[in-house]
This record gives structure tokens, C-alpha cells and sequence, in this order.
């Protein structure tokens, strides 16, 4: 199978200015070299559902924005639907979707309807195809009522759905989306991957998603690259991530006395039931939580396997 | 090839139409900001031309000299402030990262940038700058070509020496200010009288500050018909704007999408 | 009293070091200066060499440099306060034991002041370098100096002022840019009032304009008693008219933030 997304040996390294605010360093200033992506490999194929995972700083949206065109590589290729993203930007571009956690692309004191129709002009879409497809996407993600609403009146959460349709009005092949929950509430983050994840099963979209919730990558993904320094440290199937590392929750209760009582669960030896019953037969409980381990603590487990 | 042009020109009449359709969100404001920004521009021709009332002539300049010069400044600025001023936002494009968001787009990411500012008020600017045209007394029609020519050119080398100064963001992360000053010390060097640069003064006002591109020759090219001068500008305006499009794409190699955070 | 004028003080320190801290900011605006000093004085070189008369650039430089020193070192506070107004970020401000209009107003100053002493340094130099032998007494130019520090303190008022007609405006960049522009011309920022024709002059002595610019900036060469005296009478009547304004707009601005809660 030859993939959709080739990455080989892609590397990127930035090089800061080391400043002491002294009159010195804006004459000699010094140099670090950072390695934020290093040698990195894998391949993508048409339709597959891809989680880049890792703590912040761990080089998941540097090599997202290679990919997307965006950032030049220090060395190392990458072939976007055959193409190599950086020369040939303004082609990929008609390919691929971006959302960006952080940035808008849509104008913020006009309507909603309004950036819609400039990205159909952008990507040159027909009047009547850009019509049945914005009505399309607006029926999926549910925003009819935003459309005439200015960009600044949206919620979070209805903005990046918002974004979200932008980016796939041109109907894109490879939608790579940059922290696409972050700042979201609960309610907010479970809407949007409901909706990715539809959507990318009803188009065949090839999706890219970085995060470090991982609960964004359980609910959409089906394919996890967990990445760390730069370097790739899994790449398999979700299912295989489950088995071998997702298999503890971290039972949080607090008592009626107020007491606050942890309790990690390994689900392959304990059923999170009998856990359960064991701890309200234990204590008065009052409140609890149940959580996956954080990013951190799944880190540590496949660095100790290895 | 003609294609291209034509889908590009259609994008930037849309945009044109939303930036207006945004300044008429409120007319009232989009009024006043016209009305402000002549007051504006007459304050300032009347500084000048109080000086020419008590002088007579600065080096052979006369207050007609004046007018055409400021015609073709403020039509150069109107048409730089009201369709590519975004350029101006680069350098903080370029620190914050949003940057991405034209660099992602099927379009010319230096086009998508520049149209995505513009400011309703500059209209003003082109009444101020055909009216000085119409009291310079150097009016006819052959003239009045030649008036549009030279604001044509001037505005390139504007447009250019804007995008060299915001360039220069991709190097030097806090450049903005500095940009922004030298653009103005550009502005002011060419709203004065050309004729007072005379011999090594001449030689700055051309290279360094390429002001004398937009006072200069523009007013020897309607006043004389100077036709070295009519090639002084288009050759001009067309090196600043390939060195400009060239120091903007080697720029982009060095972009780091807000990645730069500072290490102390 | 004593306790909130720490507060204010501390403000004024900190934001004066921030300023210090932007070196490229700094040196770009000192980079505009030259390039004023420098072409005026050319104008005024050939204006002097074609009318014959010497020393006629001293005379405009020295006055240009303190005009800018006071009109270029204001930081652009009406902005700033702009965007707190519509942002909300003021409604934060509120419920805390400070003046929001004064907070502001002392950054500002803090700003401005960086802006202000090294423009005195350097363009004192250049502009000596440019045109020699200058035209007041040494001994009174501390006092000028110090009679344009207050002038540009006010200046900073006037933008932070500025900044609350977001109360009733969508936009306050022109307003302040056509606010800026006929401060130059009623204040004789460029060229000092005395060259204009004497209508306008009788027009400009109605506007603010004309005690915090010229009347002050004037004194660098036509310094006596008397104009420093009418200088500093006037200035006084022009700050109570804006503050009352200001403490006007602002009551309505506090009015307006309790009714929406921000």
C-alpha cells in the first residue's frame, strides 16, 4: 500500500537566541539549536484515522505544519498525496483541510456566511457545488443558526465548529486538525469528535490529529502515533495502544468527611465494577471520578518497555 | 496563465466588497473616518504651503511642484492603504503564527496577506490626492496619465519597501517598530520638497530611502515629460519589487510558525 | 494618599522598565528622529542660504527636536485603552483597589518618559552636531526641558482621554490620527506658529493646542520670564478643561460597565 501521507527521516530544528538582557547579546548573541522533530518515519494510508499524541513540546504540530506546508524541514522528505507539502504549496493546498486550535481563519467582526463564501472563492469553487456542499456540511455539524452570527459572538466551541466546516468546504482529502479541542468544557469537546469522526467515516477523509488529551485520540482515532522529544515512540493500531497500556483508571473518590481517596485499577486483572463496589462498601463516598492515566504516565509505561 | 489572473482578480473584488460591506457596518463611522482623514491631509499640505507663501521657491520648487507631489503621495497611499495593507501586519503574523493560516491557503500567501487589512478611511486620500492634482496648474489630459502612471509606480515602490521592512520579521523577532519607523522616516523623506537634496543628499534619497522614486521623478515626469525619468520609476519599482518578493520567499524558509518561544 | 501613590509609583517603574527593555523599539524611534532632524535641517539650510540669513536652521531644529520629543515619545495610549473598553478587559478592573484611568495613565507616562530622556540625549547631540552654537542660555535649559517634560505628560492625558471615546466610536484610529494633526498645526509642531499668517495664529490661540505645544516649545528660543509665566497660566486653565472631561466620559464609562457588568 502506498500511503496518502510518506514521511521519511523528517527532522526540524529551530535555533533560538539565548538572551541574558545584557547590552552584550544584541551585539554576539548566542545560539541553542533546538531538535523539535528528529528523524522521524511513518506512513499514512487513504482513510485512516491517525492520533499524533505526546506532551506539549514534543514536536506533534511542528510536523503537522510540515506536513500542511507550512514549516520548511531542517533535512528528511515528506510526500503529501505524492507531493513534497513545502514545494509545492499552493497544489497541496487544494488537498488538505488545516484547523488550528488557536487560530481563526474566519473573519471576526463578519458573519459566519460571509468567511464561508471567501473560502469558496479561495479554493475557486463553483457557485452551485460550494452551495449544496456548505449546506451539506452545515446540516452535519449543525450551525444553520451561528451562519448570520459574527465570528466574535460565537462560543468557543461553536466557533471550531465553524472552523472546522471552513476547512473542508473545498472537500478536502487530508484534514489535519492542531489541538482541536483545546480550551473546550466536556459537552463542547465530545460535540466535536462525534462530528470529526462522522464525517471522516462518511468522506474517507484521511484525518491527522494532534492532541494531548487522550481521550481525543480513543474517540476518533484508529491509529495512534505517540511522539516525545522528537521521536516517535509507538506507532500502532489504537486497539494494540488499549491492551498493552490504556488498561489502568485512576479511580479518584472523596468521602462524606471530605477526605479525598486514589486508587489505581489495572481493568485486565480488576473490572472497574468490582473496584467500584468495593470502594463504596469501603467508605461513605460522597463524590468520584474515574480517568484515564495522563499522557504523561502512558509515556513512562511504553519508555519502560522498550 | 490569463486564468489565473482573472480567478485572483475576482478573490480580491470580493474581499474589496466585504472590507466595504464591513465599513458599513457603520456608516456614520465610515463618514467621519473619511472627513478625519482629509482634514488630516489638509492640515498638512497647508503647513507647506505657508512655507511656500513666506518663501516663494525652495530650490526651484514652487507650491504647484508641491501639489503634484502630494497628489501622487496620497494616491500611492490611499491605493497601499486600502488594498495591500495587511503587509503591515506580517511581522506579527510572523510572531504569533497565524501566519499558518495563509500559508495553507491555495492562494499566494504574500497576496492573501497583504488584502487582508484595509482601512475604509484611506478613501479620503484619493480625494485629497486628485483634488492637488486639479490646483497644481500643470492640468491637462496628457498629464493627467502621466499623474496616474506615477502614482502607479510610486505605489509598487511603496508596496515593495513595505514588505522588505516586514520581512525582515523573519530574521529579527521584535523588528516591528523599527519597520514601522523606518517606513515612516520613508513617508517623510518623500513629502518634502525634492529639491532641497542636492549631491550626496541626492544619492541617499535614491538608494538607502528610495524616496526620491515616489517625489522625485514622478513630479519631473508630469512637469518636464521627462522620459528618464518615466524610466528611472518603472525600472525602480520593478527591481524593489522582485527584491522584495525574493526577501519574502527566503523569509518563509526561515518561518517557525510561533514556535519561537525565547529561551532566558 | 501615600499608599496609593506607592501603587501609581510602582506602576510608572515597572512600566518605564518594559519600555527600557525594547531596545528595537527604542532605537527605531530614534532612527525617526535623525532622519527629521536630519531633513529639516536641510530644509531650513537652503531656505536660509536662498533668504541669506544665518543660523535659521539653530533656530528650527532646536525647536523641532523638543517638539518631538514631546509628540513622538507618547506611547499610543487611546489604543490602548480602546481595546480594554471593548474587550471588556476593564470590567476586571472594577472590583480592585485602583483607578483603571490613573493605572494606565502611569504606565503610560512610564513609557513615554523612556521615549522622552533618550530623544533629549541623543537628538541634543545630533542636533548640536547639525546646526552649532544654540540658540537659548545653558542655564535655562533644564528649565525648558523640564516645562516640555510636563507638556508631554499632558500629551499622554490627552491619548489616554482619547482612548475613552470608545465609548460612543467604532474606530479611534483616525480620530486620533486627525487629533494628532492639528496638534501639529495649531501647536506648531513643525514649524513654529510665528511663520504662519496671523489669521491662523488668532484661530490657534483658541485651541489647547497652542499652550502645550508652542507656547512651550517656543521658550527654546525666546526664552523670558514672561512667556514662561504665560506659559505655565495657561497650561493650567487647558488641564483643568480636559480633566474635566475626562472625569465626565469616565463616570459615564463606569456607569455603563456596571449596567452590562462587562
Amino acid at each position: 500500500m502506498s500511503g496518502i501521507i510518506e514521511v521519511k527521516q523528517l527532522t526540524k530544528k529551530f535555533r533560538l537566541k539565548k538572551s541574558n538582557g545584557g547590552i552584550k547579546s544584541v551585539f554576539r548573541p548566542e545560539y541553542k539549536t533546538v531538535t523539535a522533530v528528529d528523524r522521524i518515519s511513518f506512513e499514512i494510508g487513504r482513510g485512516e484515522r491517525v492520533a499524533f499524541i505526546g506532551p506539549n513540546g514534543a514536536g506533534k504540530s511542528t510536523t503537522i505544519k510540515m506536513l500542511s506546508s507550512i514549516l520548511y524541514p531542517t533535512s528528511g522528505t515528506a510526500l503529501v498525496k505524492g507531493l513534497v507539502p513545502w514545494e509545492n504549496r499552493r497544489k497541496v493546498a487544494r488537498d488538505i483541510g488545516t484547523v488550528f486550535g488557536q487560530r481563526s481563519q474566519l473573519w471576526y467582526n463578519l458573519p459566519v456566511q460571509d468567511s464561508f463564501a471567501l473560502m469558496g472563492k479561495i479554493y475557486d469553487l463553483e457557485e452551485v457545488a460550494f452551495k449544496r456542499r456548505l449546506s451539506r456540511l452545515v446540516r452535519l455539524f449543525a450551525i444553520r443558526d451561528l451562519l448570520s452570527s459574527p465570528t466574535r459572538a460565537l462560543s468557543l466551541g461553536q466557533r471550531m465548529r465553524c472552523e472546522i466546516v471552513a476547512s473542508l468546504l473545498h472537500k478536502p482529502q487530508i484534514l489535519f486538525l492542531d489541538e482541536p479541542t483545546i480550551g473546550l468544557d466536556v459537552t463542547a469537546k465530545e460535540i466535536i469528535r462525534d462530528l470529526v469522526k462522522k464525517q471522516a467515516l462518511e468522506e474517507e477523509t484521511t484525518l491527522l490529529l494532534t492532541s494531548h488529551d487522550t481521550d481525543d485520540m480513543e474517540k476518533v482515532c484508529n491509529r495512534v502515533i505517540v511522539i516525545n522529544k522528537g521521536r516517535i515512540i509507538f506507532d500502532d493500531s489504537l486497539n494494540r495502544l488499549k491492551e498493552s497500556y490504556l488498561n489502568k483508571k485512576y479511580i479518584e473518590i472523596t468521602t462524606d468527611s471530605g477526605e479525598k481517596v486514589r486508587q489505581v485499577v489495572n481493568t485486565k486483572e480488576t473490572p472497574v465494577r468490582k473496584a467500584l463496589d468495593e470502594l463504596v462498601k469501603k467508605y461513605h463516598v460522597a463524590d468520584l471520578t474515574v480517568e484515564n492515566p495522563p499522557m504523561e504516565e502512558i509515556i513512562k509505561e511504553i519508555y519502560g518497555r522498550d | 496563465m490569463a486564468d489565473k489572473f482573472l480567478n485572483a482578480l475576482k478573490l480580491f473584488l470580493y474581499i474589496q466588497k466585504s472590507n466595504i460591506k464591513t465599513a458599513f457596518l457603520s456608516k456614520a463611522d465610515a463618514a467621519v473616518n473619511v472627513i478625519m482623514m482629509m482634514v488630516n491631509n489638509f492640515s498638512f499640505i497647508f503647513m507647506w504651503w505657508v512655507i511656500f507663501e513666506n518663501k516663494g521657491s525652495v530650490n526651484g520648487w514652487n507650491f504647484g511642484d508641491m501639489a503634484l507631489l502630494f497628489g501622487v503621495m496620497n494616491n500611492a497611499f490611499a491605493t497601499f492603504a486600502l488594498f495591500v495593507r495587511g503587509v503591515q501586519q506580517l511581522p506579527e503574523f510572523i510572531d504569533n503564527g497565524n501566519l499558518d493560516n495563509f500559508l495553507v491557503s491555495p492562494r499566494n500567501s504574500l497576496f492573501m496577506v497583504s488584502v487582508s487589512e484595509s482601512t475604509f478611511a484611506n478613501w479620503g486620500d484619493y480625494l485629497t490626492g486628485f483634488l492637488m492634482f486639479f490646483i497644481s496648474g500643470h492640468v491637462s489630459v496628457e498629464n493627467f496619465f502621466l499623474f496616474l502612471l506615477a502614482s502607479l509606480f510610486a505605489f509598487i515602490i511603496m508596496y515593495a519597501l513595505r514588505v522588505i521592512l516586514s520581512a525582515l520579521a523573519f530574521w529579527a523577532a521584535d523588528s516591528q517598530r523599527l519597520g514601522d519607523n523606518i517606513f515612516m522616516a520613508f513617508l517623510t523623506f518623500s513629502s518634502q520638497p525634492a529639491s532641497i537634496f542636492t549631491g550626496w543628499y541626492k544619492v541617499m534619497f535614491l538608494t538607502v530611502i528610495p524616496a526620491g522614486f515616489v517625489s522625485l521623478y514622478p513630479v519631473e515626469l508630469i512637469k518636464e515629460h521627462s522620459w528618464s525619468a518615466l524610466a528611472a520609476m518603472a525600472l525602480g519599482s520593478t527591481i524593489f519589487f522582485i527584491l522584495a518578493v525574493k526577501i519574502y520567499l527566503s523569509g518563509l524558509k526561515r518561518y517557525s510558525s510561533g514556535n519561537r518561544f525565547g529561551v532566558r | 494618599m501615600t499608599k496609593s501613590f506607592a501603587k501609581y509609583a510602582m506602576l510608572f517603574a515597572l512600566s518605564f522598565k518594559q519600555a527600557w527593555s525594547r531596545k528595537a523599539n527604542l532605537s527605531g524611534l530614534l532612527f525617526f528622529l535623525f532622519i527629521l532632524l536630519f531633513i529639516y535641517n536641510r530644509l531650513w539650510e537652503v531656505i536660509g542660504l536662498q533668504d541669506g540669513v544665518k543660523g535659521l536652521n539653530a533656530t528650527f531644529i532646536w525647536y523641532l527636536l523638543l517638539a518631538e520629543m514631546i509628540i513622538l515619545s507618547s506611547p499610543k495610549m487611546e489604543r490602548v485603552l480602546f481595546d480594554d473598553i471593548r474587550s471588556g478587559t476593564m470590567a476586571y478592573y472594577v472590583n480592585k483597589p485602583v483607578s483603571f484611568f490613573i493605572m494606565r495613565y502611569c504606565e503610560g507616562v512610564g513609557n513615554m518618559t523612556v521615549s522622552f530622556l533618550l530623544m533629549g540625549f541623543f537628538g541634543c547631540i545630533v542636533t548640536f552636531a547639525l546646526t552649532g552654537t544654540p540658540p537659548f542660555a545653558w542655564w535655562q535649559f533644564p528649565l525648558i526641558v523640564l516645562m516640555c517634560y510636563i507638556s508631554s505628560c499632558i500629551n499622554v492625558l490627552f491619548y489616554t482621554g482619547i482612548g475613552l471615546c470608545a465609548l460612543w466610536l467604532g474606530s479611534i484610529r483616525t480620530l486620533a490620527m486627525a487629533f494628532e494633526r492639528l496638534a501639529f498645526i495649531f501647536g506648531g509642531a513643525i514649524f513654529p506658529l510665528s511663520i504662519y499668517p496671523e489669521w491662523f495664529v488668532d484661530i490657534a490661540k483658541w485651541t489647547p493646542f497652542y499652550a502645550f505645544y508652542y507656547l512651550t516649545i517656543k521658550l527654546v528660543y525666546d526664552f523670558s520670564w514672561i512667556n514662561l509665566w504665560n506659559a505655565v497660566l495657561l497650561n493650567t486653565l487647558w488641564i483643568a478643561v480636559i480633566l474635566t472631561f475626562i472625569g465626565w466620559a469616565y463616570a459615564k464609562l463606569n456607569k455603563k460597565v456596571n449596567i452590562y457588568g462587562g
